[in-house]
């Protein structure tokens, strides 16, 4: 039997944390009550069986394993978040240069023959007869590749966007792209900022008459075919 | 009293250096604050969950944390009561994701330091491994928060006003939880074989 309303304040009297406040109480109750002390024996014993968890040693095999698996995580964790500016300012200058060739074909007039800037194997769906002079960026991807039409690879509002030679000639308002234009068009960009390759022309293919550039890019979906018409379509 | 209240206090220079390489990218100085508080962290870890794996997977996760955080931590303080806090936020985390599942007892928990040559030798480590497990075992029976105010002022060692300030709680209520936890410890093992001292 033991004094209920003392258990408390044992169970912290045992590792002193009972306030000194406290302790003078306890104390004397200890030394009056018949069943505290040995209650407050069995604590002891307790305590010193979870205490003797803090002596247990740890396996040096599993703490090894934890270790190299934390380090290689870190290093890996520290690969990842620190060259995050150069994907950014490769994409940038990606766009930068994607853009400057967009304003020089446009702008410079084409007096020389057209010649091969690069012909890919071409490929058998890939537009051949866009009629602009230059022609926007074709996005095929993988899934639809197969079944994508030359021209129809074009919306109309794509048509009617393209881009014309000469300041004078630029359309004075720039048609609303469809939801599917726009989000082609957006792919368009991020798939030019991420450009891995641009193919060379393979020794015997029969040179173009229209130069087409095959971009590729680092999401395997998206493949670029940009066909330049030097003649301005005309 | 909030977690990030802890107060500033001088540290070793040395510890301080470590941070500071460690926050300037230095993989070596993370390695050796790593290694520095590896025991302490699983060991905590595997108080709290009761199974190695687990526990392993706690002390990544709070190394790693650590890792992310090096740039904002102030190395003026300690280490420890940091790691300390963070580890039990992962075990908090750790038993959330494991779905509220009784925690089992130990069963692959620290090893004994090498088995003496004698029987007698034997017998007591056998005898001190069952201990052991037995009390590992009254822990996990324990609710989250008395168990993590056990391990950190009866096993760590903490002072109750540290383990109060690394629970995001007040000495009194850590007293309290405290004195819960003891007894209901005393009475697990008294049912399951006393004590045997």
């Amino acid at each position: 039997m033991t004094c209920t309303r003392y258990e408390t304040s044992l169970a912290l009297y045992v590792e002193r944390d009972l306030p000194e406040a406290d302790v003078p109480a306890v104390e004397a109750h200890l030394r009056e009550c018949a069943t505290c002390p040995s209650f407050l024996a069995e604590l002891r014993a307790s305590q010193a069986q979870v205490k003797d968890l803090a002596a247990e040693e740890i396996d040096s095999e599993a703490l090894a394993a934890m270790r190299v698996r934390t380090i290689v995580a870190a290093a890996r964790a520290r690969r990842s978040r620190g060259p995050r500016w150069v994907p950014a300012w490769a994409a940038a200058a990606a766009v930068i240069v994607a853009v400057g060739a967009l304003v020089w074909v446009a702008l410079v007039p084409w007096t020389d023959p057209p010649r091969t800037v690069a012909v890919p194997p071409p490929p058998s769906n890939a537009p051949s007869a866009i009629a602009s002079p230059l022609a926007p960026p074709v996005i095929a991807p993988r899934s639809a590749r197969s079944t994508l039409p030359g021209p129809a690879a074009v919306s109309p509002h794509m048509e009617r966007a393209h881009v014309r030679r000469g300041w004078a000639d630029r359309p004075s308002v720039v048609p609303a792209l469809s939801p599917d234009d726009a989000d082609q068009l957006a792919r368009a960009v991020v798939a030019i900022a991420r450009v891995q390759r641009v193919d060379e022309a393979p020794d015997e293919v029969e040179p173009s008459p229209v130069p087409l550039m095959r971009l590729a890019t680092a999401d395997p979906d998206v493949v670029i075919y940009w066909q330049l018409e030097p003649n301005g379509g005309n | 009293m909030a977690p990030a209240d802890l107060p500033d206090r001088p540290v070793a220079a040395e510890a301080a250096e470590w941070v500071r390489r460690a926050r300037a990218g230095d993989a070596q100085a993370f390695a050796v604050l790593v290694e520095r508080h590896e025991r302490m962290v699983l060991r905590t870890a595997l108080r709290l969950l009761g199974r190695m794996e687990l526990a392993q997977d706690a002390a990544q996760d709070a190394f790693l944390r650590l890792h992310r955080h090096l740039g904002r931590f102030d190395e003026s303080r300690e280490l420890g009561p940091w790691l300390y806090r963070v580890v039990v936020n992962v075990c908090r985390d750790v038993a959330r994701r494991s779905g509220g599942a009784r925690l089992v007892a130990l069963e692959d928990a620290g090893v004994l330091a090498s088995p003496s040559d004698g029987a007698r030798e034997r017998e007591d480590a056998v005898a001190l491994s069952e201990q052991r497990r037995m009390v590992q075992a009254a822990l996990l029976t324990l609710p989250a928060r008395e168990r993590e105010a056990i391990v950190l002022r009866d096993i760590e060692g903490l002072p109750t006003e540290e383990v109060a300030r690394v629970l995001g709680s007040s000495a009194g209520t850590v007293r309290s939880q405290v004195s819960t936890a003891r007894l209901k410890i005393k009475r697990y093992v008294e049912a399951h074989g006393g004590t045997r001292r």
